[in-house]
C-alpha cells in the first residue's frame, strides 16, 4: 500500500493518502479533538455519464440512472440500510450530482462497524423488480416535488438553455418517462462498471487511528473480483461558446418574479492544478463582483433590483464549466439591463486591484474555516480526487494566482456569447 | 468523548446579562452569538428591522459596503444579525464567527467584539430612505414564504392551529405589520431592546474565561438594564380536529397536520417524546419514512418534527394530490399503533443508538452547541446534555406509548393541486 502524508504546519492539519491494492484511493484525516466520525465512499459516476461500458462509450443509459442506483444501494436482504447505520448510532445519507454520487456516514459512535457498513453500502446491490418498481413512485415524487420549486426549475432550465449537446444539461433525477425503463439487469451492468474501486474515493476524517480506517477498506475489498476499471470520461459532444437558448421564461405558483443568468465558461480540459487554479481565480472573480461586499452587488442592492436572495456560484468539471447569478427582483427587466452594463464594464475595467487582494485574504479564513467540519474536510478531501489535485496545492495556488488571472477569468466567464437569461413569473 | 462538567460555564455581567462560555480547542475559529429577547408580540416586525438597519453598518463604518470590506480584511469574520422566535419569545440575535489570532496573526477576538458593540450603540444614522429600502426587502422575505410551497404550507399550518396564541406571529411579524411599520416604530423598539431585553453572549472555542468575559464587558449591554421577565408558553390542548384546504396550481400536494402533546422541553417525559418522535417521523427509520414512503410509495418526503417550547409535533408529507386521503389515514395509523403499544424494542434500540450519536456529536459543532444552550435557556433551563443522555438512555417502550398518548390531532392543512399543474 501506498501512503504518503500531506501536511499544513499553520493549521496544524495531517492528511494522509492512500492506494490500497484494490485501486481504491482513501484519504484520512485523524481529529482527536472531534467526537464525531464521519465518512464518504464516491464513485466517479454521475448525470453527466450517459452510456455504460470501460471506455463510456457504451450501450446508452437512461437520464437520471446514476440517482436512481443511488436510491436502490439502500436496498439490502433484511430492510433499509439506514436501519443498519441508526443500530449502530450513525446517521446515513447520499446524493448524485453531475459527476459524482456518495454515500456516506456521521456517527460518534462503532465508527469501525459503520465504516464496515458504508462499504457494503455502495458494493452489495439488492434490487428485486418489485422494489425496482416501487422506488419510481418515490422518485416520482421527488420529481414532482422540484417541478414546484422555481430554483431548481430556473437552474436546470438555464443548463437546458447553455448546453445544446453537453451531458450537463440533463437533470440529475431524470424523467417519469426516462425512468420507465429501467430494470434489474441495467442497475447491475451500471453498478458493475462504475462501482469499481479505481473509479473511487474514500474520505475519513475521525478521532480513531489512521490505521482503523485503512485496515477496514483494505479488508473490506480484499477478494473481491472487479472486471476492467472504467476510463476517464471522454470529452463531451463538440459545443461552441455560444449558448443555446438566449432566453426562457416559466410561469409557476410565485408571488414575485427571478432572473437567472447562466454564463457558459470554456471548460478546463484537463484536471490537476491548472484546474484548480483556475477555479480558485473564478471563485475570486465572484466574490469581488457578486459577494457580500461585491461591487457589483452591492450597487443592485442599493438601486432595489436585488436582495438577500440573490445568488452567485460557479460549478466546474473538465468537460463544463458555468456560473449562475441570480435571485428575486421586481424588476426582472431592469436587473437585466443591469447585468449587461455592469458586466460590459467587469470585463473592460478588471476586478479592482484592493477587492482582489482583500478577497484573497479572505479566502485563506474560509480555508482554515473549512477544518472546523468533518463534513467539509471530507468534502474538501473528495474534490481533491476528483480533480486530481492534493490538498497542498490550494493554499498554495490561491497565493499564486495573480490579479492578472483574475482579469483573464472575468472576461471569459462573462463573454456576452455565452450567457442565457431564465426568468421566472407569476402566472 | 468530551471531558464531563457543564456544558457552558456561566456568569452574571450585570442585570439580565449573562456570559456562557465554553472553552474547546476543536476549531479553527472562535464562534460568538449575542441574544437579545422580548415576548413575541405585536412589534415584532419593528424588532426584526433591527438587524437589517443594522447590517448598513457603524458611524465608523458607514455603508453595507464598508462594513463587509472591514470583515474580509479580518480574514472573512462574519458578523450579521436575524429575528427568529423560540416558543413564544422573540429573539434578536447576531452570529459572529473569526479565525484564531494564531492562525491570523493578529488580534481579532478584540477587534470583533468592537465591532459588534459599535452594531448594537453606535450604527450608521438611519435616514427615511434606508428605512424604507429595508422595510421592502423584509416585506418581500415575508411575502416569498408563499413561493416555497413546504415552508408556506407549514405557516399556513400553525396560522390556523394558533390562530388565538402569539405563536402564530412568524418571526419577522406579519406582512400587515411591515406595511405599517414606522421609522419611529423601529427607534423604539431599538432603545427599548437595548434597555429591557434580557442579554445572552455565548462564545465557544479556544479562548479563556478571562478574554470571554472581556469580550462580554465590551458589548456595553451590562450597564443600567431594567431586563424584562419573559414567559414560557402556557399550555394549550388539541380542539376539535379542523381540516384546512387551499389549491394551488402545483404538481405536489403538501399535507401537514399539526397535533398537540402536553409534553414539553422542561417536562419530566420530554426525552421519551423524543424517542416516540424519533420512532414516528423523526429518521429515517421512524415508521413515516417506512410505511409512507417505502411501503406504501407515497412520498419521497416525510418527516415529523417536535416543537419543544410549544409541545407541538408537525408533520409534513409531499404527495401526489390523490392520495391525500390514504396518506392521512395511514399517518394516523401509525401513530395509533404505537398508542396503543407497538414500540419494538429493536426498534427503539435503533432510534435511541441514532439519537444519542446525534447528541454527542453536537460538541463538534459551535452552532449547535449555543442552540442547545440557547433553547434551554429561553425556557428557564440548565443546558445539561448529559442528563438528557442519561435520560434518553433510560426511556422504555412503555413510556414512548405513553408519550405517543399524550399526542392529539388538532388541524390539519392540505395545500393542493387546482387540477391545472405547475405550468401554464
Amino acid at each position: 500500500m501506498k501512503t504518503e502524508v500531506l501536511h499544513d504546519p499553520t493549521l496544524g492539519e495531517k492528511v494522509h493518502r492512500a492506494v490500497l491494492p484494490s485501486g481504491l484511493t482513501a484519504y484520512v484525516v485523524r481529529k482527536p479533538e472531534f467526537t464525531r466520525s464521519y465518512a464518504t465512499l464516491g464513485t466517479r459516476f454521475g448525470s453527466v455519464d450517459t452510456c455504460l461500458g470501460r471506455d463510456r462509450k457504451g450501450t446508452p443509459i437512461p437520464d437520471g440512472t446514476a440517482h436512481f442506483l443511488e436510491h436502490k444501494m439502500f436496498e439490502t436482504p433484511d430492510g433499509d440500510a439506514f436501519d443498519r447505520f441508526a443500530a449502530l448510532g450513525a446517521s446515513a445519507n447520499a446524493y448524485t450530482s453531475f459527476a459524482q454520487t456518495q454515500y456516506l456516514f456521521g456517527t460518534s459512535t462503532h465508527y469501525e462497524q459503520n465504516l464496515r457498513e458504508l462499504f457494503d453500502l455502495a458494493f452489495e446491490l439488492h434490487v428485486t423488480p418489485e422494489n425496482v418498481e416501487k422506488e419510481k413512485g418515490i422518485i416520482g415524487q421527488e420529481i414532482a416535488m422540484y417541478d414546484d420549486d422555481p430554483d431548481w426549475r430556473l437552474y436546470f432550465g438555464a443548463l437546458q438553455a447553455l448546453y445544446s449537446r453537453n451531458p450537463a444539461r440533463i437533470d440529475i433525477l431524470g424523467t417519469p418517462d426516462s425512468l420507465a425503463p429501467i430494470d434489474v439487469d441495467l442497475l447491475h451492468a451500471v453498478h458493475r462498471n462504475y462501482y469499481h474501486p479505481r473509479n473511487m474515493v474514500l474520505a475519513a476524517v475521525s478521532p480513531e487511528p489512521v490505521s482503523t480506517t485503512l485496515a477496514v477498506a483494505e479488508e473490506k475489498l480484499r477478494g473481491r473480483k472487479f472486471g476492467p476499471a472504467p476510463a476517464d470520461r471522454p470529452p463531451p459532444p463538440k459545443e461552441g461558446r455560444r449558448a443555446a437558448v438566449r432566453a426562457f421564461e416559466l410561469r409557476l405558483s410565485v408571488t414575485r418574479p427571478r432572473l437567472l443568468l447562466a454564463c457558459k465558461d470554456t471548460p478546463p480540459g484537463r484536471r490537476g492544478r491548472a484546474m484548480l487554479r483556475r477555479e480558485i481565480a473564478t471563485a475570486i472573480v465572484l466574490d469581488c463582483l457578486f459577494g457580500n461586499s461585491g461591487s457589483i452587488y452591492l450597487e443592485f442592492y442599493e438601486a432595489g433590483l436585488i436582495d438577500e436572495s440573490f445568488y452567485a456560484s460557479a460549478t466546474a468539471d473538465a468537460s463544463f464549466a458555468f456560473a449562475m447569478l441570480g435571485g428575486e427582483t421586481d424588476e426582472p427587466d431592469r436587473l437585466r439591463k443591469a447585468f449587461e452594463t455592469s458586466l460590459r464594464r467587469a470585463r473592460r475595467e478588471g476586478i479592482d486591484k484592493d477587492a482582489f487582494e482583500r478577497v484573497r485574504n479572505k479566502e485563506l479564513g474560509g480555508y482554515a474555516r473549512a477544518f472546523n467540519s468533518p463534513q467539509s474536510i471530507a468534502s474538501m478531501l473528495t474534490a481533491n480526487y476528483m480533480r486530481k489535485t492534493t490538498i497542498a496545492d490550494y493554499r498554495e495556488l490561491l497565493l499564486k494566482v495573480t490579479h492578472a488571472d483574475v482579469n483573464q477569468r472575468a472576461r471569459e466567464i462573462f463573454d456576452p456569447v455565452g450567457r442565457a437569461y431564465g426568468l421566472v413569473l407569476p402566472r | 468523548m468530551a471531558a464531563s462538567g457543564p456544558l457552558f460555564q456561566t456568569e452574571t455581567l450585570g442585570p439580565g446579562v449573562v456570559l456562557h462560555h465554553r472553552r474547546t480547542k476543536a476549531f479553527k475559529t472562535i464562534t460568538a452569538r449575542v441574544t437579545l429577547r422580548t415576548d413575541l408580540d405585536e412589534r415584532a416586525a419593528a424588532r426584526a428591522m433591527i438587524p437589517r438597519l443594522l447590517s448598513r453598518g457603524t458611524r465608523r463604518l458607514p455603508s453595507i459596503a464598508a462594513l463587509q470590506i472591514e470583515l474580509d480584511r479580518l480574514y472573512g469574520s462574519t458578523l450579521g444579525g436575524e429575528a427568529r422566535k423560540i416558543g413564544e419569545q422573540h429573539v434578536i440575535q447576531f452570529r459572529s464567527d473569526w479565525v484564531l489570532d494564531r492562525i491570523a496573526g493578529t488580534k481579532l477576538t478584540r477587534a470583533m467584539a468592537e465591532l459588534q458593540a459599535e452594531l448594537l450603540h453606535d450604527p450608521a444614522p438611519w435616514t427615511e430612505s434606508i428605512f424604507e429600502h429595508e422595510r421592502k426587502v423584509l416585506l418581500d422575505e415575508a411575502r416569498a414564504v408563499f413561493d416555497d410551497k413546504s415552508r408556506y404550507a407549514r405557516q399556513r399550518l400553525i396560522d390556523e392551529m394558533c390562530r388565538w396564541e402569539p405563536f402564530a406571529r412568524p418571526s419577522i411579524g406579519r406582512i400587515a405589520e411591515i406595511e405599517a411599520l414606522t421609522l419611529d416604530d423601529v427607534r423604539a423598539a431599538h432603545a427599548d431592546l437595548i434597555a429591557r431585553a434580557p442579554v445572552d453572549v455565548f462564545l465557544v472555542g479556544n479562548l479563556t474565561f478571562k478574554q470571554a468575559y472581556a469580550y462580554a464587558r465590551r458589548l456595553g449591554l451590562h450597564e443600567n438594564r431594567k431586563p424584562r421577565r419573559l414567559k414560557r408558553p402556557p399550555r394549550v390542548g388539541a380542539s376539535k380536529v379542523r381540516t384546512i384546504t387551499e389549491k394551488q396550481p402545483l404538481n405536489q400536494a403538501k399535507l401537514e397536520m399539526g397535533f398537540r402533546s402536553t409534553i414539553r422541553l422542561w417536562s419530566r417525559r420530554y426525552a421519551a417524546m423524543v424517542m416516540a418522535n424519533a420512532l414516528f417521523g423523526g429518521t429515517a427509520i421512524g415508521r413515516l419514512f417506512k410505511e409512507v414512503r417505502e411501503k406504501k410509495s407515497l412520498c419521497y418526503a416525510v418527516s415529523s418534527v417536535i416543537e419543544r417550547s410549544k409541545g407541538l409535533v408537525l408533520v409534513q408529507a409531499g404527495i401526489d394530490p390523490a392520495n391525500y386521503r390514504l396518506a392521512r389515514r395511514t399517518i394516523l395509523a401509525e401513530l395509533k399503533a404505537m398508542q396503543e403499544g407497538d414500540v419494538p424494542l429493536d426498534s427503539l434500540e435503533q432510534a435511541r443508538s441514532m439519537v444519542l450519536s446525534g447528541l454527542r456529536s453536537m460538541r463538534d459543532s459551535p452552532a449547535a452547541l449555543i442552540e442547545f444552550a440557547l433553547e434551554r435557556t429561553v425556557n428557564r433551563i440548565e443546558p445539561e446534555l448529559e442528563a438528557l443522555e442519561a435520560a434518553l438512555e433510560a426511556v422504555t417502550p412503555r413510556q414512548v406509548a405513553a408519550a405517543a398518548r399524550t399526542i392529539e390531532l388538532d388541524t390539519v392543512f392540505l395545500l393542493t393541486s387546482n387540477g391545472e399543474g405547475g405550468e401554464a
